[in-house]
């Protein structure tokens, strides 16, 4: 990154979840766990479920408006929509080009990728890197979105006990030489790639599918390598992690979360969770985590601060920046 | 926990009596013994007797025996 050109970071953040609560009672009920299993696997008591008819385009504008007003800035000063995604409402055309209609930013270049839970740290990559690399590019809104719930068999424990659906959505724009993101890592370990699936029905078959999870091999696959990647980022940075102010993780499960800061040599104050709260919403997860956390005040002008996720396949990423807050620049 | 037992320690963090893990419990043969609790397991171990296993140790060491043979690669004695 050329620092003397300054640099690219996230300046501002929004989220969205749909109305409708599901409690873990409604769930331990259709999928015949015990009462109390879920919080006690997974430390979640509830997530958020569209309601039939509500799209993921609506949700993503939603989350990417408040993200575009906390940036100060408008939908046409956008210079690129990337849309992290396994949801969108169409097979194609993509999420991001639904919600560039929708916000009004014509002729911005828009686009989804799909590396499931850790889509959106691996869309603020593509999407700083590309801002680094195209002077003319002064604002880029990167979302973070799923409907798991249309993919979930209800009946399902090892699936339907995590999810919930929702969006999150950042602004990356310009700020001074040293915040902003100072760098990435993604690595993929395939050897468990079938784990968490959700395959296509086969042609001319009138199978429904539905996310199928091995949760064996979910745990083993962030326990062996997600601590790595995040060790690999902030090495790219230059630091330790004794300089991390703040992690904000995938919100898969808890436990994993408190798992992970062992593995870091951090303290649980070093970190926020809403898992408990809104469940695993996928893609939308670290986007939504960040934005409360920001605006809880628990993320403050000049900390460290890495965001890393597991995805199925599984690939792993991490992102280390410096946090920038005008307001509190001096 | 200096000086620890390393099955008081295991039966801890899975929240079962000591008399569930014996002296070759695994994640078979104990059922409170899941994926996620073994992350729990891992990390009272490492506290208790003053350890830190790699990553892929990490979630290999699924037995009392294999937990007590990765201690005692680092010197480090078990209790028992």
């Amino acid at each position: 990154m050329n620092a003397a050109a300054g640099g690219v970071g996230i300046v501002g953040l929004g989220k969205a979840v749909p109305a409708r609560a599901v409690d873990n009672a409604v769930v331990e009920a259709s999928t015949g766990l015990a009462p109390g299993t879920i919080e006690k696997q997974t430390g979640i008591t509830q997530r958020f479920v569209v309601a039939e008819g509500e799209t993921l385009t609506a949700l993503a504008s939603e989350a990417s408006r408040g993200a575009l007003t906390a940036a100060g800035a408008a939908a046409t000063d956008l210079g690129l929509i990337v849309g992290c995604t396994y949801t969108p409402d169409y097979i194609f055309p993509a999420l991001a080009c639904d919600v560039q209609r929708t916000l009004g930013a014509p002729g911005t270049a828009a686009f989804d990728l799909m590396a499931n839970c850790t889509a959106f740290q691996v869309g603020a990559m593509v999407a700083s890197d590309r801002m680094t690399c195209d002077p003319d590019l002064t604002h880029a809104l990167v979302i973070g979105a799923a409907i798991v719930s249309r993919s979930l068999d209800w009946s399902d424990p090892h699936s339907a006990m995590y999810f919930g659906d929702g969006a999150g959505a950042a602004v990356l724009g310009r700020v001074p030489a040293g915040y902003g993101f100072l760098s990435h890592a993604v690595s993929s370990q395939t050897r468990a790639y079938e784990s968490v699936r959700l395959r296509r029905p086969a042609a001319g078959s009138a199978e429904r599918t539905y996310i199928e999870m091995h949760g064996m091999d979910v745990w083993k696959q962030a326990a062996q390598h997600q601590p790595a990647v995040i060790r690999s980022a902030v090495a790219k940075a230059g630091l330790t992690l004794a300089d991390v102010n703040f992690f904000i993780f995938h919100q898969a499960n808890l436990h994993l979360i408190t798992y992970l800061l062992s593995r870091l040599d951090a303290k649980p104050d070093r970190t926020y969770t809403n898992v408990e709260r809104i469940g695993n919403t996928a893609e939308a997860s670290m986007p939504i985590a960040l934005c409360e956390a920001v605006e809880q005040g628990r993320i403050r002008h000049g900390d460290v601060v890495v965001i890393s996720g597991v995805g199925a396949g599984f690939t792993f990423g991490a992102s280390v920046m410096r946090w920038y807050d005008p307001a509190h620049a001096g | 926990m200096p000086g620890a037992a390393l099955k008081h320690v295991v039966a801890l963090a899975l929240n079962v009596d000591d008399a569930e893990v014996g002296d070759d419990a695994s994640m078979d043969t104990v059922g409170a013994w899941d994926s996620l609790r073994h992350l729990y397991v891992v990390m009272a171990v490492e506290e208790a007797f003053d350890a830190k296993f790699d990553d892929d140790e990490a979630v290999s060491v699924t037995s009392v025996p294999l937990l007590r043979a990765a201690l005692e690669r680092r010197g480090i004695a078990t209790g028992e």
